[in-house]
């Protein structure tokens, strides 16, 4: 067995990691001066030139040699058994410490590059939850030193007793296999979502056509045709050509709907929910099956998206974000479409027990504020519009016809923007925080507050006055940010800190 | 049985008399971070003017020059301000159960972190610091950079200490 007590004195990498550390670094050099060195042996230097050159590769080379050398002197690491964490110490002119604590590592792990491999050496990563940059990384270590160092971290890891009753539930959750109910997705169903999905790309393209036919039109009638014979053989020109664009407009349009259902087929083909005791498992792709289980324990922030057009199909997108130890590599957000209305109750009954009781219900509302601003952006084209229309000939509209346009896209964007602001909430309950958005792409995120990672309150300048500030949940899912809302929200706010603090449960 | 349902209780809780972050006294950062923040600014003032001189030398005007020099002059001055700004908002605050950091004067954001949320605690120094003796304590979450906290300007002891008391308040948990 291994001594327990190894590692406890600082170490360093392994003797060629020296190599490993200057190879790398003249490798970073390189690609930063490459451009530089290419030019200079183009441009046709002089003999002089070459040897001052020369010279100064050389002094780069024992110089970062000199550093490589340095930085493995510093780089150390240890285990700390005492406080349960391991150390790791690097930096020459900026010292960086990092401690992880034996409980939050995740994963322990060994990479080897071709380098590595040529110089007998491996990186050994340990993982802590989270964002890759949170990583650790030591990229010389011996083959038996890299062993010995994964084996204590795990094993320090696994004596801790809630890890080890996690991974006794885990047993437990494969005994159990009954399945409660199933959900298939249907060929009919995969077409309806194809359908409806991208209908913004088929509005373009029939507003791009009607554009160019009217573009068309223009040009022909200002250009001052006397003779009655050439006129109406341009005008059956014009007209062959506006046929021509028809048949070509409604090809692209067909293209863009079929690829949008051959994607929709490709990704979520086969898509099958499956509910057992303790978790759902969802299962679709033709290429490539994505096989995903969900359990609320990993859940951190759910995200349902309809329209008006795909709620008359009944047809739901939930989105989830999940947090996996198991599986770092892949994708933690599962994008589910087509869902009925009774599908997602399902879903949401299961992972959100209890969501629809609740003591209380506080709902906050956006101040006018970020509907003035939301506004001023939709406006902004009109005026970028207006300016290339006055200064320059790129549009060559008459003076009605601008006014109709920006006046008609005014109406149109701003009852969106408030119709929107309108819509746009957050609700904070006994257990969970919601915020609805939008008019027309309806989402409704819902988060457990005990899952947050952390609350950021900001408040630019000119919030000041209107006692207004931005509030930013952080999950390990992502962010929930509901902005422009009175400080009447802070005693919820202390309220969601309170049950984040207050839990026992862990937030994965 | 949920063994939790032992010593489980649900009593009502009254939101107001939750404790309030809002009214919690801050600590400031050491003044010695206002100087790493100005030096920086000097450099990055410096190597603009220099790069000004360059090209005034080559082709510009005096007009052109003088006035892209009160230009860059401006924004400078803007930041020192708002650098000497940034240092009276910087403030930090540890309670039993979290951290809170604030900074900013004309974006001024707080940060909360529960200590049973955060993944690890580092202290980093860069070369100013070392000049200045001053060290930067890092408190890292699961949420991402956006949740992520580092207060710069601190004592190193008190970094040190500050790091440790959060090492002991997560291997609680």
């Amino acid at each position: 067995m291994i001594n327990p007590e190894t590692y406890s004195t600082a170490r360093r990498q392994s003797k060629p990691g020296i190599l490993l550390i200057y190879l790398s670094s003249l490798y970073k050099l390189f690609r930063m001066f490459w451009a530089l060195g290419a030019y200079l042996l183009i441009s046709g230097p002089s003999k002089t030139t070459l040897v001052y050159a020369g010279f100064g590769l050389l002094v780069i080379g024992v110089v970062s040699f000199f550093y490589s050398y340095l930085y493995y002197r510093k780089f150390v690491f240890y285990v700390d058994y005492e406080r349960k964490e391991f150390v790791l110490e690097k930096g020459i002119f900026s010292t960086e410490n990092t401690t992880i604590p034996f409980d939050k590592i995740q994963q322990v792990y060994f990479k080897r590059s071709l380098l590595q491999r040529l110089i007998k050496v491996y990186s050994l990563v340990i993982d802590t939850a989270g964002s890759n940059q949170k990583e650790v990384e030591i990229k010389a270590i011996s083959g038996k030193d890299a062993n010995r160092l994964a084996k204590i971290l795990l094993k320090a890891k696994s004596e801790k007793p809630d890890a080890l009753q996690g991974e006794g539930d885990l047993e437990k959750q494969e005994e159990n296999n009954e399945v409660f109910w199933t959900h298939k997705v249907g060929f009919l169903r995969l077409l309806k979502i194809g359908i409806s999905t991208n209908y913004l790309r088929g509005l373009s393209l029939i507003f791009a056509f009607v554009m160019t036919v009217y573009n068309r039109i223009n040009t022909y009638f200002k250009e001052q045709i006397e003779d009655v014979e050439v006129y109406f053989n341009q005008f059956s020109g014009v007209l062959q050509s506006i046929g021509f664009l028809t048949v070509l407009f409604v090809l692209l349009l067909l293209l863009s709907i079929s690829i949008t259902i051959i994607e929709v087929f490709v990704k979520y083909y086969g898509l099958k929910i499956q509910q057992n005791k303790d978790k759902i498992e969802v299962e679709m792709g033709l290429k490539t099956n994505t096989k995903v289980s969900l359990q609320p324990r990993r859940l951190q922030l759910m995200r349902i998206k309809t329209n008006p057009v795909q709620e008359r199909f009944d047809l739901y997108e939930a989105q989830l974000s999940l947090s996996s130890s198991e599986n770092d590599l892949q994708k933690n957000k599962i994008k589910i479409p087509g869902l009925e209305k009774e599908v997602v109750k399902k879903i949401k009954y299961f992972l959100y027990p209890g969501s629809t009781e609740s003591s209380f219900s506080n709902t906050f509302r956006p101040n006018k504020l970020l509907l003035f601003r939301k506004m001023s952006l939709v406006m902004l084209p009109v005026l970028v519009f207006l300016t290339l229309w006055y200064f320059t000939a790129f549009i060559t509209l008459p003076l009605w016809a601008v006014l109709v346009l920006s006046g008609l896209y005014i109406i149109v964007a701003g009852s969106i923007q408030i119709l929107a602001f309108k819509a746009r909430k957050l609700i904070v309950t006994e257990k969970f925080l919601q915020k609805k958005t939008g008019f027309w792409n309806k989402t409704e995120e819902t988060l457990e507050l005990y899952k947050i990672q952390s609350v950021s309150v900001k408040q630019p300048i000119w919030y000041h006055r209107k006692n207004l500030i931005n509030v930013v949940f952080h999950t390990a899912g992502g962010d929930l940010r509901f902005y422009a809302v009175t400080k009447e929200i802070l005693p919820s706010i202390n309220y969601v800190l309170y049950k984040a603090e207050a839990t026992s449960k862990n937030w994965m | 049985m949920d063994p939790l349902a032992k010593d489980f209780s649900n009593n009502q809780i009254d939101l107001a008399t939750l404790p309030k972050y809002e009214s919690v006294a801050f600590s400031s950062v050491s003044p010695k971070y206002l100087i790493k923040m100005n030096i920086q600014t000097g450099i990055f003032m410096l190597v603009l003017f220099i790069m000004l001189g360059v090209f005034w030398f080559f082709q510009l005007n005096p007009v052109q020059t003088w006035l892209i020099f009160a230009i860059i002059l401006i924004a400078f001055i803007f930041r020192f301000w708002n650098n000497y700004k940034l240092l009276k908002t910087l403030g930090y605050a540890i309670r039993e159960k979290d951290i809170i950091y604030r900074r900013g004067f004309i974006f001024n954001k707080t940060t909360l972190i529960p200590f049973n949320r955060v993944q690890h605690a580092s202290i980093s120094r860069g070369v100013w610091d070392k000049v200045l003796g001053i060290s930067s304590l890092n408190i890292f979450t699961a949420g991402g950079s956006g949740s992520d906290i580092i207060i710069p300007g601190l004592d190193p002891q008190m970094a040190q200490q500050l790091k440790e008391a959060i090492a002991v308040k997560i291997s609680n948990d």
